[in-house]
């Protein structure tokens, strides 16, 4: 980046470099239209479990955090829902992170018979960009072979809620993704 | 975008010999191939993709209220560079209080907003914004305002400054909504309707807005700004505009946040004392749109002339099978109508009209005309006059109901902060018989916001 480029840029006001092209216009999209739009958002929100990749001996214990990036996006509820095995790991706690200030918890199970947890948190003060959602402690049980992947979240549960963009539901044509990561963990003797 | 200038002062001991050498170099260049230019330029303009729009585009005030309203930019698909954004308000009615742009993300497409502060910071001079604004001065001195008072002007960059690079631009990130949001206060003897209108004025002059690119390969950034056609309207009487009383039943003018409004059948009436006629609206209640789930609901409708009330009844509404895209977030609700209960016998005249839904706050949607003989049909499904859902505890206001909604969020199958047998479910405000997520979403949205009286 260059000084020059930035005078560049940033001269457009000044009137001395941009030049205005004669093509047509474009009208304005509608404000109100009862077709499919022509525009579609793409919101992208990232939750992960972290540290990726973990190795623990036997009845060591760990905590993992769900880590959230929602960029520019003002979020007011996650549902969490993860699945884990548990023949290999043991759910101590599940806590809320700093992430969504003064949170309500909304839903809290943890199955460990089936390996399902369900958590949920909101809070009336949005949080917005990168951070720690909940706290996941756990103990390692048995021995694996290699790189196995324990606890993972259940991609069809586990949903936000955005504040003044009500996007979770079925009648919203905007794209919500949410990416996820995989966590691996390897067990020792 | 004049803060060049200031960015130079404050920096100009590490930039002045770089700034030397690339001018003496590119100046050159640029003489030599001045007249090339010029023709590649012909050939290659650009279209003028870019739009540039207000949210919301009604705004109903009182005298010294005051609201947001946001700019937004879509691009066309082409990657934007840089835009110089100018808005026209009246210094007389509007005093700018506020501006605030988004929280710069890495993904940002500008991540630099002008002007600057002289402190080497890169950190926007909202100050300055408003001082010139409001004043046409900053610091005492017209230097920095070149467009003068009543009129807004910034400049966004995709320069980062924070770590002295320029992103390459990104073709499919081209839509920011919100740009900047502006707070307005209303002037203490502020009256009648005001205007914010996009400063544009026409081909091949840049001291208006722009938004710009640099196609490839030339170098040279190219305005893509379109006309913008998008203008908020504020009312300042904390209505919308109200038609003058006429003693004639002749239809009056269409106030803009009722654009459908209007008399069927279309034929001129003849008007004798006595005379009534009827109502029938269209709304947009918050909430209500999940696919399969369009139950009837319940609403007040309030008619009044001036201070006074004319009728408050209370109808059924019913989906009747239209959606309305709201944009942005784009999503659609349900067109409600009180087709089958309509307010009838209603003296010929004019009247605002407030609607109250189950779990909305109340709301005045404009003004319509009742016609002798007649049942006119005020359509007010447009995403400018969605009823706010939340109130759950029919108090007007979205506070209470939140302490309902935590204890019971879950209910009736799964709650964790109550017992499945004392589940109520007044914060389904979505009617699909569970509180969950989405009514979460909804009531946290419109916390503390309140209904008009």
């Amino acid at each position: 980046m260059t000084l020059f480029t930035v005078v560049a840029i940033s001269a457009i006001g000044l009137g001395t470099i941009v030049k205005k092209n004669n093509s047509a216009r474009v009208s304005p999209p509608p404000t109100i239209t009862r077709t499919t739009p022509n525009t579609q958002e793409t919101i992208r929100v990232d939750l992960k479990l972290a540290p990726e990749t973990t190795s623990l001996h036997v009845g060591e214990e760990t905590i993992y955090d769900v880590t959230i990036d929602s960029r520019d996006l003002g979020v007011v509820i996650v549902q969490g829902s993860f699945s884990f095995d548990p023949a290999r790991l043991a759910i101590l706690s599940i806590e809320p992170g700093p992430f969504l200030s003064q949170p309500d918890v909304l839903a809290k199970s943890v199955d460990p018979v089936a390996g399902k947890i369900s958590y949920t948190l909101g809070s009336l003060k949005y949080g917005q960009g990168e951070g720690v959602v909940f706290r996941i402690k756990v103990k390692a049980l048995t021995q694996t072979q290699g790189l196995v992947s324990p606890l993972s979240f259940e991609r069809e549960k586990t949903k936000i809620g955005l504040k003044d963009q009500v996007k979770d539901i079925g009648f919203s044509v905007d794209q919500t993704v949410i990416l996820f990561n995989e966590q691996l963990m390897t067990i020792l003797s | 975008m004049k803060d060049i200038v200031s960015y130079v002062k404050a920096n100009k001991a590490r930039l002045l010999p770089i700034g030397l050498l690339l001018f003496l170099a590119l100046a050159t260049l640029f003489t030599l191939q001045l007249t090339k230019k010029r023709q590649e330029l012909r050939t290659k303009a650009t279209a003028a993709t870019a739009i540039l729009s207000f949210t919301p585009t009604i705004i109903p005030t009182s005298p010294e209220s005051t609201f947001d309203v946001s700019v937004n930019l879509d691009s066309g698909g082409q990657a934007p560079v840089g835009a110089d954004i100018l808005v026209n308000f009246d210094k007389n009615q509007l005093t700018l209080r506020n501006v605030t742009r988004p929280t710069l993300q890495t993904n940002s497409v500008f991540k630099t907003y002008a002007p600057v502060v002289n402190d080497g910071s890169g950190t926007f001079d909202t100050s300055r914004v408003m001082s010139c604004a409001n004043t046409g001065l900053n610091g005492g001195s017209g230097t920095d305002c070149p467009s003068g008072s009543g009129v807004v002007e910034f400049g966004i960059i995709a320069f980062d400054w924070a770590n002295d690079v320029l992103p390459t631009p990104d073709p499919a990130n081209t839509i920011l909504s919100p740009v900047i949001t502006f707070t307005f206060q209303v002037a203490p003897t502020a009256s009648g309707q005001t205007l914010l209108t996009f400063k544009y004025d026409g081909t091949g002059v840049t001291t208006d807005s722009n938004v710009v690119i640099e196609p490839t390969g030339t170098g040279n950034p190219e305005d893509i700004l379109a006309a913008p056609t998008s203008v908020a309207t504020i009312t300042l009487g904390g209505a919308v505009p109200t038609p003058s009383p006429s003693p004639s039943t002749t239809p009056a003018p269409t106030p803009s946040a009722s654009p459908g409004v209007s008399p069927s059948p279309s034929a001129t009436p003849s008007t004798s004392p006595g005379d009534t006629g009827s109502l029938t609206l269209q709304v947009l209640f918050e909430g209500v749109g999940k696919p399969g789930i369009q139950p009837n609901l319940t609403a007040n409708i309030e008619l009044k002339q001036g201070t006074t009330i004319i009728t408050s009844q209370d109808a059924t509404f019913a989906a009747n099978g239209e959606q309305v895209l709201i944009q942005a977030p784009n999503y659609y609700l349900w067109v409600y109508t009180n087709t089958a209960s309509p307010l009838t016998n209603l003296a010929v005249g004019d009247y605002d009209v407030y609607v109250k839904g189950p779990k909305n706050l109340r709301r005045l949607l404009g003004s319509i005309s009742i016609t002798a003989n007649q049942t006119t049909l005020a359509n007010f499904a447009t995403s400018d006059l969605v009823l706010l859902t939340g109130d759950t505890n029919n108090a007007n206001k979205v506070l209470l109901g939140y302490t309902d909604l935590v204890i019971n969020y879950g209910c009736p199958n799964n709650p964790v902060n109550i017992d499945p047998a004392a589940c109520t479910l007044v914060a389904d405000v979505d009617f699909d018989g569970q509180i969950d997520l989405d009514d979460y979403t909804y009531i946290v949205s419109n916390y503390n916001k309140t209904g008009v009286n």
